[in-house]
């Protein structure tokens, strides 16, 4: 038996941590360490409740319009004016949580995930006059591998044409991403930390011209979506066809569903979303009963074991406990492991019948000739990421026409006394949850369930091990010096941890030379 | 009134506050950016809070203007100090997760999308504390106004 790590080192904090036992080839045992404290409440504990919109986009560097959007529903919610927030409000809001879904979805799949099977060194002796692959080629030229070279060497199979064509989507995949933070300013003020959603609606009404601004940044982009992510993902997925078969992990699927298409105080049952909310398993998807989600921390670094509600926790760090190797929790839905995601929010919508998704997922699964069930893989995932940034594309241009400049756009609200308010949504990467408790109008607690808690959670009471750990047990790695199929699983669920840090690293060098004061 | 407001003149040095301002000492390039700007610096200084997003706050710089990152950098010297570093002489690991992009990264693909920088300078300061937080730890407390004249002489540099 031997044993792989997978760590980003340079970071001090904030990363995960993948080990893998192997019995030969194969994976016997995985565990997944998150290695950061979660003692964010501690922060918002007797601030002004409205300070939980700012301070938590500050919690992820990748997707804070999530944290914005889950704490303001929870802020509605506490206010008592979820029923009031004009429909302005409510669909500017989508419009900003829904660039941002695109430039995430976008920049994952190219920018981190792409390189693991797109050989980029395929532009080296580029001849043509495509301005970006001459970059590119000069890049490479001048030894600046970095960014585009995987830590873990892929095993390309990509044919040399279709190797350069993805490379070029690369590039201008770079300059869509920044035209969906334009999208995102229009109605957002700027990226990163907009300050567009708050409590009541928006901050700012439509106008003609923002609606034109954004109707045509909005063109591009669904442009690149039709005619080149999709395609790319298509080409991947057909020459992997093989990933369609791994990585597959516990097979149950939780969402609490996206964009709003009416005003309601309602954490989920009652409130009416384009992504409904769910629970997928065997083929079927239920209603979500928000009773049912549990946190464990029979294996996590905190005091207590659990399960308990997460409005009802405390978080009380036990560094030293036995058993315990992550300092995230364990939540658990209904008493079983469940994954979040885009594939989840695919899975639902389809078996509930959401007819635009059924029509997506059945035109993809004809295409890449496939049945439903290929889905819960590696190669599923990225293919029912891409899908949703179609479907969320596509509607958006739905949303804004339903925009009527001159009409309100946010609610009046006083901080109430006190108040208990939930706010639940999807980040790019799944499910995401707030939980707020006011008291002499001030926070008296506050809980966040974050989407790679699920996903990367460690095992729970009853030792069952979480979404990602399943999804690389029983994986047959070929290099255990190179384990391309660990970082390959690990990379189709998107992992984000809470709370980023950012540090530089210096390489090599002595840090005394750098001095200046 | 018009959604549409007069062109301001474009800053030739932006100086970009990189961390998170919720994990104590991480968050010290946003405190220096926060700081400079009570000190009403002119309009040839743009000043930004990029958080941990410094992919997001690249698309914000305008052509050719020179970019002084401020940031927290993790080392072997007592807390407080302060270095300057080139974007050659830091690593570029890259990890499984968004969060893991590492600054010269960041530049290369601004880069490769059509962004042209001037000069980029990281001006990188020792935390002591990185932990769930708002405030800065002791030292670092103490040592802000000396660090902030620091960046103040590095930006002159950068303006010569």
């Amino acid at each position: 038996m031997r044993t792989i790590v997978i760590d980003p080192v340079s970071r001090i904090e904030g990363h995960l941590r993948i080990e893998a036992l192997l019995d030969g080839h194969e994976v016997k045992e995985a565990r997944s360490a998150g290695t950061l404290f979660r003692g964010f409440e501690i922060i918002l504990r007797g601030r002004s409740p409205v300070d939980a919109q700012q301070l938590t986009q500050r919690v992820c560097g990748v997707c804070p319009i999530a944290h914005a959007t889950a704490a303001t529903f929870a802020l509605d919610a506490a206010f008592g004016i979820g029923e009031k927030v004009p429909d302005n409000g409510r669909i500017i809001r989508n419009l900003i949580l829904g660039s941002n879904m695109l430039q995430s979805h976008v920049l994952h799949f190219y920018h981190l995930a792409a390189l693991d099977y797109v050989d980029v060194a395929a532009a080296a002796d580029y001849a043509g006059d495509n301005d970006d692959l001459r970059a590119i080629r000069e890049f490479i030229g001048r030894g600046h591998l970095a960014p585009f070279v995987p830590r873990y060497e892929g095993d390309y199979r990509l044919p040399k044409e279709l190797n350069v064509k993805a490379t070029a989507d690369y590039a201008e995949a770079l300059r869509i991403r920044r035209t969906c933070h334009e999208m995102l300013a229009v109605f957002g003020g700027k990226m990163p930390h907009q300050c567009g959603i708050v409590p009541g609606g928006s901050s700012d009404g439509p106008t003609p011209s923002k609606i034109a601004s954004f109707v045509g940044r909005l063109d591009t982009v669904r442009r690149f979506i039709n005619d080149r992510y999709l395609p790319d993902v298509f080409a991947v997925a057909a020459h992997y066809a093989d990933h369609f078969a791994i990585g597959a992990g516990c097979k149950r699927y939780l969402t609490y569903g996206n964009f709003d298409q009416a005003p309601s105080s309602a954490p989920i049952l009652g409130r009416q979303r384009f992504f409904q909310p769910g629970v997928y398993a065997d083929g079927k998807a239920e209603k979500l009963d928000i009773a049912q989600i549990t946190e464990a921390v029979t294996h996590s670094r905190y005091e207590g074991d659990g399960p308990l509600f997460p409005h009802h926790e405390t978080t009380v760090p036990a560094p030293q406990k036995p058993g315990a190797y992550s300092w995230l929790k364990s939540p658990r839905y209904n008493d079983a492991v469940f994954e979040v995601g885009p594939l989840a929010a695919i899975l639902v919508n389809y078996a509930n019948g959401h007819p635009l998704v059924k029509a997506e997922v059945d035109a993809a699964l004809a295409t890449a000739g496939l049945p439903l069930d290929a889905l819960m893989s590696t190669m599923g995932r990225h293919l029912a990421r891409a899908l949703h940034a179609k479907l969320i594309a596509d509607a958006m241009f739905e949303w804004v026409g339903q925009l009527k400049p001159g009409e309100p756009h946010c609610a009046e609200w006083q901080i109430p006394a006190a108040g208990d308010g939930c706010g639940m949504a999807d980040a790019p990467r799944g499910a995401v949850a707030h939980w707020i408790k006011i008291r002499d109008h001030k926070i008296a607690n506050y809980q966040l369930v974050v989407p790679t808690t699920w996903n990367a959670s460690p095992q729970d009471d009853k030792d069952r091990p979480g979404p990602m750990e399943q999804a690389i047990i029983g994986t047959k790695v070929k290099d255990p010096q190179n384990p391309v199929e660990i970082v390959r699983i690990v990379r189709s669920f998107d992992p984000c941890l809470a709370c980023a840090v950012h540090l530089v690293t210096p390489k090599g060098q002595s840090l005394g030379e750098f001095r200046i004061a | 009134m018009p959604d549409t407001l007069p062109p301001i003149p474009s800053p030739r040095v932006v100086v970009l506050g990189v961390g998170n301002e919720v994990m104590r000492d991480d968050g010290i390039g946003v405190r220096v950016v926060k700081r400079l700007g009570e000190m009403g610096l002119g309009p040839e200084i743009e000043l930004m809070d990029a958080g941990t997003a410094v992919m997001d706050a690249l698309d914000l710089v305008p052509p050719r203007a020179h970019v002084l990152v401020v940031d927290a950098a993790s080392g072997d010297q007592e807390p407080g100090s302060v270095y300057r570093f080139g974007l050659e002489d830091l690593a570029t690991d890259r990890g499984v997760s968004l969060h893991e992009t590492s600054l010269p990264e960041a530049f290369a693909l601004a880069r490769l999308a059509g962004t042209k920088f001037g000069k980029v300078v990281v001006v990188g300061v020792q935390p002591a504390a990185v932990e769930f937080g708002t405030e800065l730890s002791p030292a670092l407390e103490k040592k802000l106004p000396a660090i902030v004249e620091t960046v103040r002489s590095e930006i002159a540099r950068l303006l010569a």
